[in-house]
């Protein structure tokens, strides 16, 4: 992959980079969301090395998260903005970035947050994972290298008085309770494709989210997480903002009252519609992310943050180039 | 009946019965929809969306509803094919719970309504059924569920327990579940007693102590053989493990002491499983694989084709033995084979007969996309049923059109579901045929994302051009967030709840009653009393 090095060691690269060794599938769309399946060009393109999140969690400290990895032959990879929402009596946490975890490892993690200001008490395992809201999850990586447990719950506040939840409390779960009809609808909604190991996602028309696993079994782990909180909470804010019905929807306009008329009226309403995600997504494809410097390094991969003034995110990148992990969101919908 | 606005209508050959009073058709149909929504679908269990609780209090006041308008159609209608074992273990609880307070000029009469009973009861699996005696005993206030012991409960859960054929291999297979029932229905003091009673070889039994097996057991034996047989197994479940008589019984005792004596005796499976684990752990599984393999019901035989295999013992297998639903999810595990095939084929033949209609040509479209695949706890449940149905409705007519929406064809027959589900341009595809269908089925479990909503714009337009063709929509899946079935084109096309091919028939008439109540829901009663017990039989025809 060619990269460009800018003078503070930091690197440019643009999406369509990052994407190089996946192809786009067709798009479904359901109300404000649009998904885009992504599947792998070739077999090289699919990583087997790592496996899927399957993590047990718990808190030893306020701040303090130990992930194990239940997988004892392959290392994982913990997605971004993975959180523990537990019905125990105890304070739901939450990774403000990616983590490597070697197979059957217990990682301790030290810059965890809490993200249930009212609930005391240490998380006992747990292997339920929820994908922080897209909002959120940004702001949690911005933080990422901040210090104290209780540095989220100002921008937890925020978010779910901005989707009218009026509390003093600050909690991810309060948004998960509220809206459960919404997103449990966004997961049995979207359907994985065979093969799949990543979707670009889009919210009201634009891209939100650009999303890639190493393997198709690591997606399938993380699509229900994704979909559900992480970028259910844009849809959710997508519906309050613009009404139920999607602007952006191609409706069927029948010229020729007959079934051929019907079934023209369809083929343009769907080429209308692929014209219309091109657009979106190509206009994206172009936009340049800044890359950090390495965050963490495992073996061969390298994990690094990327940003631009819409998106952020972090990706994992091996010496060959290949990108086999990405997660980039947007924090809210324009 | 707690209320008089449903009556039969015995004069009238068309119509059975209809509503009078103030109660309207629409409401009666509205009330009969959502009984056979439940009692077709729900299965009393928390999903991804409900509770429990909030399940089961859906499902009773359902239940209640159609129970306090009319009780006849109510007990009638549970005997309906495709009612699920839970919704008539709901009904006979219901109807024993509550008196008929000795009417007869109803729908039924008493002797009719003790035979709907019966018949429910002995259509369970005896797991279930013993299951359900066992719930009598308890009641829930809250969520409307009233307790059923009476005397009319207990002659019923006695009559089908002792005048059982297969009262020896319940003795044996379920012990503590029958010493239960019989502990509920006589009472823990004349149980002891009865205990006591059977201890004793029958020529040293008193007259008082032969009085009282004459009042509790006898009155429910078929003759004074099965009365014997009957006093041995109700011992047997009391713990009276000496001098027995019935092979069973005895194979039972010996295989303790020696299992290899178990072979050929008809113990099954599961109970000489328990006795290798309790008294011979030397004993490998696959040893009992080989006891047993002769003795095995036809669903143990499915079950345990992968266990069999990796013990290399071969245990035959009837294709023919199993519903269609459970073949597919067979074949999906195990393979396809010619003979699941030929069996598959044979079934949807003998069920497309007793289908209610009969169409010139059948459009269908499979949904075979990845949502298809289910649940993890039932995987390809939804898949499974869809291909069952498909191979029944290209049966009920003369020709037949399929269409596949997604999926991966494996071999024999089998999709693999996947990909996302667009559904419209296959309905237009599928109507555009040169040779018009008089009836589409979309099997489907009504998730659209190409994108949602485009079906129901297509329906929309296709009625406009002035095509009327009935569109069905079979629903496999219950959804929990609209409780019901998630519905493709809401007020444009029926979706009919629908767990099997065998419930087909009850499902169309739904739609039926939709639209038409009182034709439906009489299409309905024939239905049940067709397929209900004997003494129903001649009420269909008059």
């Amino acid at each position: 992959m060619a990269t460009n090095r800018t003078s503070n060691s930091s690197v440019n690269l643009t999406i369509e980079q990052i994407l190089n060794g996946t192809t786009m599938g067709c798009t479904q769309s359901v109300g404000h969301m649009e998904v885009i399946p992504l599947t792998p060009s070739s077999a090289d393109d699919v990583d087997d090395h790592f496996g899927p999140p399957n993590i047990n969690a718990g808190t030893s400290n306020y701040g303090s998260v130990h992930a194990q990895n239940l997988d004892n032959e392959r290392p994982t990879i913990l997605p971004l903005g993975s959180s523990w929402i537990s019905s125990q009596s105890a304070q739901d946490h939450a990774v403000g970035s990616a983590e490597f975890v070697k197979s059957g490892e217990t990682k301790k993690i030290d810059s965890a947050m809490c993200v249930q200001k009212s609930q005391c008490g240490l998380l006992k395992s747990t292997n339920e994972l929820v994908i922080l809201p897209a909002p959120l999850r940004v702001q949690a990586l911005a933080k990422r290298k901040q210090s104290g447990f209780d540095r989220l719950w100002g921008e937890i506040n925020k978010f779910t008085t901005d989707l009218g939840i009026h509390s003093h409390d600050s909690q991810v779960a309060l948004f998960i309770n509220h809206f459960k009809k919404e997103l449990d609808e966004f997961v049995a909604e979207f359907e994985l494709m065979q093969d799949q190991v990543g979707a670009i996602i889009l919210v009201g028309g634009q891209v939100v989210g650009i999303e890639r696993a190493p393997n198709p079994d690591y997606w399938a782990t993380i699509w229900n997480p994704l979909i559900r909180v992480c970028y259910g909470a844009l849809a959710v804010k997508a519906r309050q903002v613009l009404g139920d019905v999607p602007l952006h929807r191609e409706t069927l306009d029948v010229k020729d009252k007959s079934l051929a008329g019907i079934k023209a009226a369809l083929q343009s309403a769907t080429v209308s519609t692929q014209n219309r995600i091109d657009e979106a997504v190509t206009k994206v494809k172009q936009n340049k992310m800044l890359a950090s410097d390495k965050d963490r390094t495992f073996k061969s991969y390298d994990l690094l943050t990327v940003a631009n003034s819409q998106m952020a995110g972090q990706m994992v990148k091996n010496k060959n180039g290949k990108v086999p992990y990405i997660s980039i969101s947007a924090a809210a919908i324009r | 009946m707690t209320d008089k606005n449903v009556q039969l209508m015995n004069r009238d050959h068309s119509i059975l019965w209809k509503p009078t009073g103030a109660l309207a058709p629409k409401k009666v149909g509205g009330l009969v929809c959502s009984f056979l929504d439940t009692a077709t679908t729900s299965m009393g269990r928390a999903t991804h969306y409900n509770t429990r609780e909030e399940q089961q209090k859906a499902e009773i006041d359902s239940h209640n509803g159609l129970a306090k308008v009319s009780r006849d159609l109510y007990a009638v209608l549970l005997a309906l094919p495709g009612v699920t074992d839970r919704s008539m273990g709901i009904g006979l609880k219901t109807l024993l719970s509550s008196q008929r307070n000795g009417k007869d000029d109803e729908f039924l009469d008493a002797a009719k309504e003790r035979a709907v009973l019966y018949h429910l009861i002995q259509s369970m699996p005896p797991q279930r059924m013993l299951k359900l005696v066992d719930a009598f005993r308890v009641g829930d206030e809250e969520l409307g569920l009233a307790k059923a012991n009476n005397a009319r409960t207990r002659k019923l859960v006695l009559r089908t327990l002792l005048s059982s054929p297969r009262l020896q291999l319940w003795s044996i297979k379920y012990r503590s579940k029958m010493k239960s029932s019989f502990n509920h229905v006589w009472g823990r003091s004349l149980t002891t007693v009865i205990r006591k009673i059977l201890t004793k070889t029958p020529s040293k039994r008193t007259n008082k102590e032969l009085g009282i097996l004459n009042r509790n057991i006898k009155p429910f034996c078929r003759d004074e053989k099965s009365f014997v047989y009957a006093c041995e197994c109700v011992g047997f479940v009391l713990g009276i493990q000496k001098s027995l008589k019935l092979p069973m019984l005895k194979a039972f005792v010996s295989a303790k002491k020696d299992i290899t004596s178990a072979k050929n005796t008809g113990l099954p499976m599961e109970v000489l499983e328990g006795i290798r684990s309790t008294f011979h752990p030397n004993v490998t599984h696959a040893d009992v694989l080989e006891l047993s393999k002769n003795t095995m019901t036809a669903t143990q035989k499915k079950n345990v084709q992968r266990s069999a295999k990796a013990a290399g013992v071969k245990v035959d297998m009837d294709p023919t033995q199993y519903n269609p639903v459970d073949l597919y999810l067979y074949a999906f595990a195990m393979g396809m084979t010619s003979e699941i095939s030929d069996a598959l084929a044979i079934k949807a033949r003998k069920l497309a007969a007793g289908f209610p209609a009969h169409y010139g040509k059948v459009a269908i479209i499979v949904d075979a996309s990845a949502s298809m695949a289910g649940d993890i706890t039932q995987p390809l449940r939804p898949m499974a049923c869809a291909l069952a149905m498909r191979d029944m409705l290209e049966c009920v007519g003369d020709d037949y059109s399929t269409v596949y929406v997604g999926g991966n064809s494996l071999t024999g027959h089998l999709i693999q579901p996947s990909g996302d589900t667009a559904l419209a341009d296959r309905l237009v595809e599928i109507l555009s045929e040169d040779a018009k269908p008089d009836c589409v089925f979309v099997l489907s479990d009504g998730y659209e994302n190409t994108p949602a909503g485009r079906f129901a714009e297509v329906v929309k337009e296709v009625r406009e051009i002035g095509i009327d063709t009935p569109i069905y929509h079979l629903n496999p899946v219950f959804a929990a967030e609209t409780k019901g079935c998630r519905e493709l084109a809401p007020q444009q096309v029926n979706t009919l709840p629908v767990k099997s091919p065998e419930g087909l028939g009850t499902t169309i008439i739904r739609g039926l009653v939709e639209t038409d109540p009182i034709r439906g829901i009489n299409a309905l009663v024939r239905l049940a009393l067709v397929a209900g017990p004997v003494e129903l039989k001649a009420l269909a025809n008059s």
